[in-house]
């Protein structure tokens, strides 16, 4: 039997990672998970999962730090290539912060996102797209104009 | 900073002062005309008309000269309004020498001059130009009695030359003088500090009253962003469960589960209208864009549809200003009009029609959303955008968010209701 995808989840609550990983599990993924992006970026070199699955805030203070770890990947050419779907609260947009995966995604630096409370169903299906490659990836910076 | 301007107004309180000055002078100006061609032609006193058109003259040419020197000033405002004073005060000691000397019953007017003094200056800039104006009184004193400054006779008018004049007599004139002018600087600076000071501990308690109510909403923001957190994992475990991800579960189970799920998911929806009416409420950077409202209530309208269809309600959309935008955050918009259909849906019995209308009015876009549920009643219509006005436990917000939101975009909010005609919750943005 082929071996099922490695699954990283960088996530700072462990009970969002216990309900996705029974989720995945059931699926034979084997999962492994990082509640800091900075353990998270070192469990991915040294394990090479075949897809990150990132939260954004971190931490009481609630830091996007979930952006930093997604571009520090794509910097990283060992880290460039693997699949990341980020875990957004899109259920509250801040005033003035009108992140929407749909129309700011592209200018992250990931692959697909999936919306909090999770929901398993769409999270299994957005895992295998993203691993069987039927989601369009992403491919590189854009163009600043000013550079 | 000059100590003695220390406890003075703002400086554009000033101006706004110096200009009400400017104000003032025009109207001394025009009443000293008045005054000087009624003694001329109704009481034909002999006056010196050159001297005294000239001072009125003058006076005119000064104020002219204040007010364009006020648009391009490079003085401080306090010191440009002492000088004004002092002027005044010298134009005065030769308009009261010209119109009969020293002991003119117009030289009461000094004690004008130091009531504006001692309101609009510190008192130390105050009792100066009581001393300058005690100053050129004796210095006229002194010259009439000398012999001089000659008292110019105005008949009908004057009163026997001052020439030779008892000293005593003098002494008396000028510490009446004296006691009148540092007297009412003391009485109207003590007054206005008194107020000022009052107004300051107003700002003060306004600004502390601000900071508290921020430190609350910060502080609810805290509390409905952890809760949020929590929920949101508990959402996330019972969905595992409910779809039988983690094993499978007995009918009674899964009824419970349901409920939980059901439950904590209002619970989430409360957490959410919590915090963004918190974070609308400390001002915290709403960003303004293009938005179109007939793309905004077409998505509203297609995830609402299904539930509305569920109840048997309709959901009707009448012109929705075609294409045109207004300048507004996208989703504070989106959630002032989430929650004025969700409201109408929620109001409205099995059967009935929510109908949605924007137009452009003379205020702005105008937005009403109709309903076909109870009216209200006239006294509570008031209260209807207050927060927890529904008392639904776990709700109630919703309405607050619509009037938060047309807040911080300088709109309006009201409520429409006549008995049997449901309610229409009407919405005017700036366009």
């Amino acid at each position: 039997m082929e071996e099922k995808a490695k699954i990283l989840i960088i996530e700072d609550d462990q009970d969002v990672i216990a309900a996705m990983r029974v989720a995945l599990e059931a699926q034979q993924y084997q999962v492994d998970s990082a509640i800091e992006p900075e353990e998270g970026l070192s469990k991915a070199r040294q394990g090479r999962p075949n897809l990150v699955i990132l939260d954004v805030m971190f931490g009481r203070r609630q830091q996007a730090k979930g952006f930093e770890a997604a571009i520090e990947m794509r910097r990283d050419p060992q880290l460039a290539a693997i699949p990341i779907l980020m875990v957004t609260a899109v259920n509250v947009k801040y005033p003035g912060f009108n992140f929407s995966p749909k129309t700011d995604g592209e200018y992250l630096p990931v692959d697909g996102f999936i919306e909090k409370p999770v929901q398993p169903q769409d999270l299994l299906l957005k895992v295998e797209a993203l691993l069987a490659g039927k989601i369009s990836r992403w491919k590189e910076w854009p163009q600043r104009a000013d550079s | 900073m000059n100590t003695a301007t220390a406890s003075l107004l703002s400086e554009p309180q000033l101006s706004q002062r110096l200009l009400w000055l400017i104000r003032l002078r025009w109207i001394a100006a025009g009443c000293l005309f008045l005054v000087l061609t009624a003694a001329r032609f109704l009481f034909g006193l002999g006056i010196p008309v050159t001297e005294l058109y000239l001072g009125n003259a003058v006076l005119l040419a000064a104020n002219l000269a204040y007010l364009l020197l006020f648009r391009r000033l490079v003085l401080k405002v306090n010191l440009f309004i002492e000088i004004q004073i002092s002027l005044d005060l010298a134009l005065l000691s030769y308009l009261l020498h010209f119109s009969g000397g020293v002991e003119n019953p117009f030289t009461a007017f000094f004690v004008f001059h130091m009531v504006i003094a001692g309101i609009l200056l510190a008192p130390r800039a105050a009792y100066l130009e009581a001393a300058i104006a005690l100053s050129l009184f004796a210095i006229l004193l002194a010259g009439e009695r000398s012999g001089f400054l000659p008292r110019p006779f105005v008949s009908g008018f004057s009163l026997t030359p001052l020439v030779g004049a008892a000293l005593p007599y003098l002494v008396a004139l000028l510490t009446a003088v004296a006691a009148s002018l540092f007297g009412s600087v003391y009485l109207s600076s003590s007054i206005a500090e008194k107020l000022r000071q009052r107004d300051r501990e107003l700002a003060a308690a306004v600004s502390n009253l601000e900071r508290k109510d921020q430190e609350k909403s910060r502080y609810v923001q805290q509390v409905s962003h952890d809760i949020r957190g929590s929920i949101s994992a508990i959402q996330s475990c019972l969905r595992v469960v409910l779809e039988g991800l983690s094993g499978p579960l007995p009918d009674s189970a899964r009824n419970m589960v349901v409920r939980a799920e059901r439950r904590s998911r209002s619970l989430l929806e409360f957490a959410n209208d919590l915090l963004y009416l918190s974070l609308l409420r400390t001002g915290e950077g709403v960003r303004k864009e293009q938005v179109s409202l007939s793309e905004l209530f077409g998505e509203l309208f297609r995830g609402m549809r299904a539930e509305a269809q569920k109840r048997g309600l309709s959901l009707a959309a009448e012109d929705l200003c075609g294409g045109r935008s207004i300048l507004a955050d996208a989703e504070a918009i989106r959630q002032l009009l989430r929650h004025l259909l969700l409201n109408a849906l929620q109001r409205s019995p099995t059967g009935g029609t929510v109908t949605a209308r924007a137009e452009v009015g003379p205020k702005g876009i105008r937005v009403r959303i109709s309903d076909t549920g109870p009216s209200i009643a006239a006294e509570e219509l008031p209260q209807v955008f207050d927060d927890f006005y529904s008392g639904e436990i776990g709700g109630g917000l919703g309405l607050a968010i619509v009037r938060q939101v047309a807040q911080v975009h300088g709109g309006m909010v009201h409520v429409e209701s006549r008995p049997g005609e449901g309610c229409a919750f009407i919405v005017t943005l700036p366009a």
